[in-house]
């Protein structure tokens, strides 16, 4: 971040619109404000603070122009706009308030208004939608207390028992927190996947539906055999049954009445493919049979299709198109002409008027035909159900008396006084009890084994839903484990990130400390302890930093500010904005600051008394080669107002 | 600095450990001024879930 422009418009002192333009690049980065105490060097410091971060009191007072609004008698709006540079991109941060006289008071007129705008290469402003976010994003408000200060208030890292202030600073400007926060919210998601694990997770469940599946697939192969074994028995004993057929054909005797019986066996055949079909169709009949429930319905919707007809709500049978082509024709279907206004003329708009869209039209007609269609099946079906009834039984009969006289011959055969006939009838007689029974057993094998393939199916669908919970559990047990090491880890690293970078700063602040004290062969080193106590060792190997004077103790801040800075600075720049950093210092420290600061920060604003840099001092002249941009603050007299002006 | 070094104390953690911390801090680093990030526990999950998932499948 590098701080371009700041535009103050009725801010406290500073009437009007009055710009400072800050130096930015190298080697003239450094920007020097200069006024005597109470020219308006703090204020400049607020209003860089209140408009990047707002933080003030609610009192409009506190920053109106006080010329401003006892000059104008309206609405006075006071603002700050602040440009900068950001990662290549630049900025313009804009943050004001409107207010009034009222009782010799400043009243607030509206809400205080922030704005962030990003300037685009082709220099349009684009307006950023979070700019509270973006800033805080760029520098965090915690952050920013270490770069834009107060020098005189500093020494306060080096008193004695302000090792909590060390810390914070340490921790805010490393953020180490987010570590911290990185452990503390790991922990809380490997606990939510844990307790999210354990409603997937059943214990062999998986298994067990496998062994279940495993058992029906064996009860259904079993099943099977049994039906194949069944299968070929009942084939053996129609072969049994048909050479006794043969036989009893082949024998001159009984050939008649086997001739007989064969003939009246394709006859049941047929009635009884007859009788099934027949049941087939009863049974879809009956189906239908629930629509007779509805009659009380389809009279109650035909009554009223009937009267919307009857007062010509919907169609009346002429449809719109008919009557539109007679009034395009003007001629009637008989080809009698139609009159303008005559009657039928009149009697045909009328219509028409009553007529509605051709889609709706259709829509009713169809309505209409289907419930006629409705009603007609309703009363249809009762018959429809006793016809076939009737027919049934009447091909039951007929099975049933074709079935007694193939009874009878069967008896006739049997009882015949040629033995060998009278066997081979008995024989036929066996296979084909069998041939019943078997019948019957294997329809029942049939059923059963329908059933096992059913539950089989079951199985599966069981199993194919498990397998997805497991796989899903197995997922979120690899979510358990990688959350759990990974807060771990950051736990682990959190410690050792939190002293080793304690040591970076330490080591550069050593530097820079050395480079700013004079005393620096006596004040050896800075040590900063694991308990965040900033101290100084002396040439003893003691601790130096009791006898340390308020300038140096000053010193040893800035050191450790700049030592902060350094190690926190990610590939981008931040500035030093510091406000009356010299005024305890002698011209020794002075001159060390002056001559080194310049080279440890990449953007340097100093707002300065005049005894804090007189022209002619060796401070002074250290610093001018690195000016870029110098402005004087002139406090007026007459009118209590600051006038910046920019010194050549 | 601060990356680097969270990057250079990482380095003899498992990959996957090592992704997903750097991941989460980045997310911590940009809500740092919120006290209670709304969303937090979701982006973490995101990441998690990325990272599991591409362990899983074998997929980088």
């Amino acid at each position: 971040m590098k701080l371009e422009y700041l535009k103050l418009n009725n801010f406290r002192q500073y009437y009007s619109e009055q710009t400072i333009h800050f130096a930015c690049d190298s080697p003239r980065h450094v920007t020097v404000i200069r006024g005597i105490n109470g020219a308006g060097k703090t204020s400049l410091f607020t209003a860089l603070n209140w408009c990047l971060y707002g933080e003030s009191s609610d009192e409009m007072g506190e920053f109106v122009s006080k010329r401003a609004v006892t000059e104008d008698t309206g609405i006075v709006e006071t603002s700050i706009e602040l440009g900068f540079r950001h990662e290549g991109i630049q900025y313009v941060a804009k943050r004001r308030r409107e207010g009034f006289l009222f009782e010799q008071a400043v009243k607030a007129e509206s809400e205080e208004t922030f704005s962030l705008s990003q300037i685009g290469t082709d220099g349009q402003f684009k307006s950023i939608e979070n700019p509270n976010w973006k800033v805080g994003s760029i520098l965090p408000a915690d952050v920013r207390a270490y770069f834009f200060f107060d020098g005189e208030k500093i020494d306060n890292f080096a008193r004695p028992g302000h090792e909590k202030e060390v810390q914070k600073a340490v921790r805010t400007v490393l953020k180490i927190e987010a570590i911290e926060r990185a452990k503390t919210h790991l922990e809380k998601v490997a606990r939510d996947y844990r307790s999210e694990l354990k409603k997937h997770t059943k214990e062999g469940k998986l298994q067990e539906l496998i062994d279940q599946r495993e058992k029906k697939q064996a009860d259904h192969d079993k099943l099977s055999n049994t039906l194949k074994e069944q299968q070929q028995e009942i084939a053996a004993a129609r072969n049994h049954k048909k050479d006794m057929d043969i036989k009893l054909n082949e024998i001159e005797s009984s050939r008649q009445l086997s001739e007989e019986r064969k003939r009246i066996e394709v006859e049941v055949d047929e009635l009884q493919r007859q009788e099934n079909q027949h049941w087939l169709n009863i049974r879809d009949t009956a189906n239908r049979g629930f629509i007779s429930l509805t009659k009380p319905l389809l009279d109650s919707a035909r009554e009223i299709l009937e009267e919307k007809r009857h007062r010509g709500e919907i169609p009346s049978g002429i449809r719109e198109t008919f009557l539109n082509d007679l009034l395009a024709d003007m001629q009637c279907i008989c080809g009698r002409p139609i009159q303008d206004g005559s009657k039928e003329h009149q009697n045909i708009l009328k219509r028409l008027n009553q007529s509605i869209s051709a889609t709706l039209e259709d829509t009713v007609l169809n309505t209409a035909s289907d419930l006629n269609h409705l009603t007609r099946q309703v009363a249809s079906i009762p018959r429809e159900l006793k016809i076939l009834m009737s027919k049934r039984r009447e091909l039951n009969n007929e099975i049933e008396s074709r079935e007694g006289r193939l009874a009878e011959i069967s008896e006739q055969l049997k009882d015949f006084d040629v033995e060998e006939v009278s066997n081979l009838e008995k024989i036929r007689q066996q296979q084909q009890k069998k041939i019943t029974d078997l019948e019957a057993k294997i329809n029942q094998m049939k059923g059963r084994i329908e059933q096992v393939e059913k539950d089989i199916a079951k199985s599966d669908e069981e199993i194919k839903k498990e397998q997805a919970s497991e796989e899903k559990a197995r997922h979120l047990q690899n979510c358990v484990t990688l959350a759990t090491d990974s807060a771990k880890t950051a736990g682990e690293i959190y410690d050792r990130f939190a002293d080793d970078m304690r040591k970076t700063i330490q080591d550069e602040a050593q530097s820079i400390f050395q480079q700013l004290i004079w005393k620096e062969s006596h004040f050896q080193r800075i040590h900063l302890s694991a308990d965040y106590q900033l101290d100084v060792i002396d040439r003893y190997g003691m601790a130096a930093r009791p006898e340390m004077s308020a300038g140096e103790r000053q010193v040893l801040s800035l050191a450790f500010i700049a030592g902060m800075a350094k190690v926190a600075r990610e590939g981008e720049t931040v500035p030093l904005v510091m406000d009356t950093p010299f005024g305890r210092l002698s011209s020794a420290h002075r001159e060390r600051i002056t001559e080194h600061l310049p080279d440890i920060a990449d953007q340097l604003i100093l707002f300065v008394t005049d005894e804090e840099l007189r022209d002619r001092d060796q401070a002074r002249m250290n610093l001018e080669p690195k000016i870029g941009a110098e402005y004087q603050l002139i406090f007026e007299q007459h009118n209590s107002s600051t006038k910046i002006e920019s010194v050549e | 600095m601060i990356r680097e070094k969270i990057s250079q104390l990482l380095q003899n953690f498992d990959p996957d450990v090592r992704k997903v911390v750097e991941s989460v801090i980045q997310v911590e680093y940009i809500r740092l001024e919120t006290k209670k990030p709304r969303g937090i526990y979701d982006d973490i999950r995101k990441i998690i879930e990325q990272e599991a998932k591409r362990n899983e499948t074998g997929v980088s």
